[in-house]
């Protein structure tokens, strides 16, 4: 096999979908039913949203490695991170994973956000539930029948954002995925995730949603609770 | 044989794809290839001659991301020098056709405004390569791999302006046959051929199968060879052994087809090798080569399409423009760019296909306002733009910010505007209007008009710029002062387009000048106009009495098939002359929120009504008839003001969502605006100025335009730096406006000292603002170990702060 192959996938036409009710929990509205303003809102923005989706994603599997108690080799050299070296106990391997929903979100809220705020809004939070929505899908596709953990992201806990870096050049993203590094280490198209996906043992999870971390007042953990 | 001519005369092969053989040859993902032409030299100049051998004419250097975000000066001085080398080691034992192209790949960064490179930062980085490698004299630079229509001008424009090089330039199509970034082929087949590349056309990302489809696009637009490099389709594992899923017989037979399509230079991309070149090259060999034709197609483009100027008749929107125009010009000298955009969205929505941009007046920079408006419109609306000025510099300026083909507003046959424009359309590209104004003004007759659109065509085409990119504006002048005047411009309509075989165009308003509703005559002059042989006309796409022309004549000169366009247009336009009723729909009833929750609706207020509901055309309607009878401050004060304290405080009490917080503030803007046009003629004040900017590092700005929009709302002048601002921006304009409040944003933890650093330089200059922190990861904590003034959780609190700042100057 040829090592570090990056491997890639296109979403077909159809294929990308959208969580309404995990975007009006971004817009803020939480457990509550939406308006009939709100609500038709809603409905026009996702008429919009809907065709411009375009997801990719790509990914690589390495062996993983500890050579420190809080210390993880994920393809890159040591990670210092507690919280990483946590998530990954007892994984043999990790998946390392790209993913987008492409940049017409970002073409279609830079067009509202000046005039129609509203708008820009609501196509934002629809944008973000795409992303979650397209990463559920290929985990479930990539590793359904393998034990894994759910996905840990650079800049989660003490995970550095500095590692988007190594990450980006590994799967060389832009040409892999279409997905872009700013200086500040932000991503372009803005409805992108990189993600570490431990194979080999599951994680803790609250919520289905993501990992044991420290923050007290998020969203999942307070369904949860 | 130069490059030039083998691609005239014969098909041309490029190589294949090097990445995925270099790994085979042990290069590591993640590291960098480039570094194999100095460390590795032996393997690369090997996998070249492998290609040589095959039978490939041009071989690409191994310096794909060869540039100064990767790597320092030192080293690209070692690295592109020993790329272009290693090519010409390898050829030493070949004989025949072989061209050394310099590779150029993109940046690895996106340009403004989806990203944060700078246009001209981009170029200086591309530069940069290209002068190291022009000095080591390959045969042409090839860029490829380009995802972005933006980043490809910048690149171009560097290997123009450092190398006197043929160019190939080659992007990447998904499977929409759209770039990343939007632009369709025509599209990209206008700009690049505006910039004077000599070949265009495609690589990677797809496979041969679906580049066949987008070829024929590409080959009936462009002029020049057109260029086709797919990949071996995608890699995927088949019993634990990394594949591509196209295979080499398959790949080449698909070739044969790619040929036939169009494409006359041909090679491979990722997972392709010297074996696919090898059987494309036996299987293409002797299909019959045709050479590119000249293509007689007018045309201009924005970021994503193209717009043909062809039979059916284009408009151009002249609204965007400050002549006679009160409430425009206030937004010039207010540096009120959302004003302008919204002028651009509007036309856009109206039905027009190009916009005319005139920023001029006396009292600004024209070039920096010219340039910043080019931008920003193209943020917000993707019409091709058509660049109106008389300023040189803002002209130039203009044109090479622009991302795209632009039409430009204009030339004359005067010697001085010729030799000023010619050189920028040759360089940059572009539609130039061509008015028929001699030395010696604009003659009276057709015959004379003829005569000088002559000359400037003639003297375009010894310039290197080609007839099609020329149209004519033969001028309407003003029938109230000369009655023949409508006559002689039909007239030189007909004469000039049938001998000179150009484009028309007329900025057609000016025509009923002087005389009372004005409509009627120039949208009968548009119809005239319009059977003699008028393509474009400068219009106002508002006007309905221009519409009605439009859409009929398009439906009697059987362009509108099964007249599907204009009966889609005459519903639209029968409801809206049909007069409203002003009380509620039941759609707008039911989707009342201060209704289902219950708060208090402003009583029977039209305005207040109208704004808790967020209904934006109802809000300017009323608002635009009370200040004919209120004071317009009273109109702020006692209507738009109260009703947005209820949805907000709705807002507050979680009885009202975000989004509908967002549409009352949007209606209330509208209502705003109408009072601002009164203000505008009687002079007003605002409440006081405030900073607003999401700081450096950080790209994510929408909250900081809701807090924008809610505090224009309250009648605050907002200064919004924008996104990712130097914290010294931020403090030398608080300093220069005597401001008061300064709004930071930052969305995550990593850009929270930047904001730290922002206040410490505020505190330290000696500017006696408060800052006001907002955004998601910022907590009251966060906010006070920063030393901001006060924690902002959003917008509805920013406003109550101002409001606390502010309050003491309220009723003056």
């Amino acid at each position: 096999m040829t090592p570090d192959t990056v491997f890639q996938r296109r979403g077909l036409p159809g294929e990308a979908r959208i969580d309404r009710r995990e975007a009006l929990r971004y817009l803020g509205c939480g457990k509550r039913s939406p308006d009939g303003m709100t609500g038709e809102l809603l409905s026009e923005c996702e008429k919009e949203v809907l065709p411009l989706l375009q997801p990719r994603c790509c990914w690589m599997v390495k062996k993983i490695s500890f050579p420190g108690p809080f210390s993880v080799d994920i393809g890159f050299g040591p990670i210092e991170s507690v919280t990483l070296s946590r998530h990954l106990q007892g994984c043999h391997s990790a998946m390392l994973f790209a993913a987008t929903v492409g940049i017409g979100i970002d073409r279609l809220v830079g067009r509202y956000q000046r005039l129609r705020p509203s708008r820009a809004a609501v196509i934002d939070a629809l944008g973000s539930s795409a992303i979650e929505c397209w990463c559920d899908d290929m985990e479930v596709g990539l590793l359904g029948n393998e034990v894994h953990c759910s996905r840990f992201s650079p800049g989660y806990g003490d995970f550095a954002l500095s590692c988007q870096e190594p990450f980006s050049r590994l799967l060389d993203m832009p040409r892999s995925a279409g997905i872009f590094l700013s200086q500040s280490l932000l991503m372009t198209p803005s409805k992108s995730v990189t993600a570490v996906i431990g194979i080999g043992a599951a994680s803790r999870t609250c919520g289905g949603k993501c990992m044991d971390c420290t923050r007290e007042h998020c969203i999942y953990r307070e369904i949860q609770l | 044989m130069n490059i030039i001519e083998k691609i005239h005369s014969s098909i041309t092969y490029c190589d294949g794809g090097m990445g995925t053989l270099l790994q085979a040859r042990g290069l590591k993902a993640g590291e960098m290839p480039e570094r194999w032409g100095t460390e590795h030299a032996d393997v690369v100049v090997d996998l070249h001659a492998r290609y040589l051998e095959a039978g490939c004419n041009i071989i690409t250097t191994n310096s794909f991301g060869a540039n100064l975000v990767k790597y320092s000066l030192s080293e690209l001085k070692k690295i592109i020098p020993a790329s272009i080398e290693n090519v010409r080691r390898a050829m030493k034992d070949f004989s025949g056709d072989r061209y050394v192209a310099f590779d150029v790949g993109p940046t690895g960064r996106l340009l403004r405004p989806l990203g944060e490179l700078e246009f001209e930062d981009a170029v200086h980085i591309f530069s940069e390569s290209i002068r190291i490698a022009a000095d080591c004299d390959p045969d042409l630079i090839i860029i490829e791999t380009m995802n972005d229509s933006y980043e490809v001008k910048a690149a171009v424009l560097a290997a123009k302006e450092n190398s006197s090089l043929p160019v190939f330039v080659t992007t990447v199509y998904d499977e929409r046959a759209k770039l990343m970034t939007g632009a369709d082929p025509a599209a990209m087949v206008a700009l690049l051929e505006g910039l004077g590349v000599d070949a265009l056309g495609m690589n990677c990302s797809l496979g041969p199968d679906q580049m066949k489809d987008i070829v024929p696009i590409l080959a009936e637009n462009a002029s020049v060879p057109v260029i086709v490099n797919p990949n071996a389709g995608l890699p995927k594992t088949v019993r634990g052994k990394t594949v591509f899923s196209v295979g080499a017989e398959h790949f080449s037979d698909v070739m044969v087809e790619v040929v036939r399509a169009g494409a006359s230079v041909i090679g491979g991309c990722c997972g392709t090798t010297p074996d696919y070149m090898r059987k494309v090259i036996e299987k293409t060999r002797s299909l019959p080569f045709a050479a590119p034709k000249q293509k007689n197609i007018t045309v201009v483009s924005s970021y994503t399409h193209a717009v043909k100027v062809s039979d059916s008749p284009v408009l151009i929107g002249e609204r965007i423009n400050p002549t006679g125009k009160k409430r425009f010009k206030q937004a010039l000298r207010e540096r009120d760019i959302d004003y302008i955009l919204n002028e651009g969205v509007a036309q856009q929505e109206a039905g027009a296909h190009i916009l005319d941009v005139n920023v001029g007046l006396p009292e600004i920079d024209e070039t920096e306002m010219m340039r910043t408006v080019v931008t920003e419109l193209q943020a917000v609306v993707d019409l091709p733009l058509q660049l109106d000025t008389v300023d040189p510099g803002a002209m130039a300026g203009a044109m090479r910010a622009y991302n795209g083909k632009a039409m430009i507003n204009s030339v004359n046959g005067k010697e001085e505007s010729m030799s000023r424009m010619f050189p920028l359309v040759k360089k940059y590209g572009g539609v130039l209007i061509a008015l028929t104004i001699g030395e010696e003004g604009i003659p009276d007759t057709a015959e004379g008009r003829y005569r000088i659109a002559a000359k400037i065509v003639e003297r375009a085409e010894a310039c290197g710029i080609a007839r099609r990119d020329i149209i004519v504006d033969p001028l309407a002048m003003a029938v109230s002062s000369d009655p023949q005047s409508a006559l002689v411009t039909l007239d030189s309509i007909r004469l000039i387009k049938s001998r000179l075989g150009v484009r028309i165009s007329l900025g057609i308003s000016n025509i009923s000048f002087g005389l009372p509703a004005r409509d009627l005559i120039t949208s009968t002059f548009f119809a005239l106009a319009l059977q003699n042989g008028l393509d474009c006309a400068i219009m106002n796409p508002f006007s309905a009495e221009m519409q009605k022309i439009y859409h009929a004549y398009r439906v009697l000169k059987g362009m509108d098939e099964n007249c599907g366009e204009y009966i889609e247009y005459a519903s639209k336009a029968v409801v809206q002359s049909a007069p409203q009723p002003p009380q509620l729909t039941g759609n707008e009833r039911r989707n009342d929120p201060a209704a289902e929750q219950g708060a208090v609706i402003g009583g029977e207020d039209p305005l207040m009504h109208a704004i808790i509901k967020g209904l934006k055309e109802k809000a300017g309607a009323v608002a635009a008839s009370l200040v004919g009878d209120m004071e317009p401050l009273a109109v702020v004060n006692e209507k738009i003001i109260p009703a947005l304290d209820i949805v907000g405080k709705g807002f507050e009490e979680k009885k009202v969502f975000l989004p509908q917080l967002l549409m009352s503030a949007e209606a209330a803007k509208m209502a705003f605006e109408a009072v601002k046009k009164v203000l505008a003629t009687k002079g007003g004040k605002e409440k006081g100025t405030i900073i607003l900017a999401t700081v450096k590092g950080d790209i994510h700005d929408i909250g900081k335009n809701i807090v924008k929009v809610l505090l224009s709302n309250y009648g605050y002048r907002v200064i919004d730096l924008g996104k990712d601002v130097d914290p010294e921006k931020i403090r030398d304009c608080a300093l220069e406006h005597d401001i008061r409040l300064v709004g930071l944003s930052a969305l995550m933890t990593t850009t929270v000292p930047a904001m730290e650093q922002t206040i410490r330089l505020l505190r330290e200059s000696g500017s006696t603002a408060k800052v006001a922190v907002g955004g998601a990861v910022l907590t009251k904590e966060y906010a006070d170990m920063i030393h901001a003034d006060r924690y902002c959780k959003d917008a509805m609190e920013t406003v109550r702060y101002a409001e606390e700042i502010f309050g003491d100057d309220r009723g003056e």
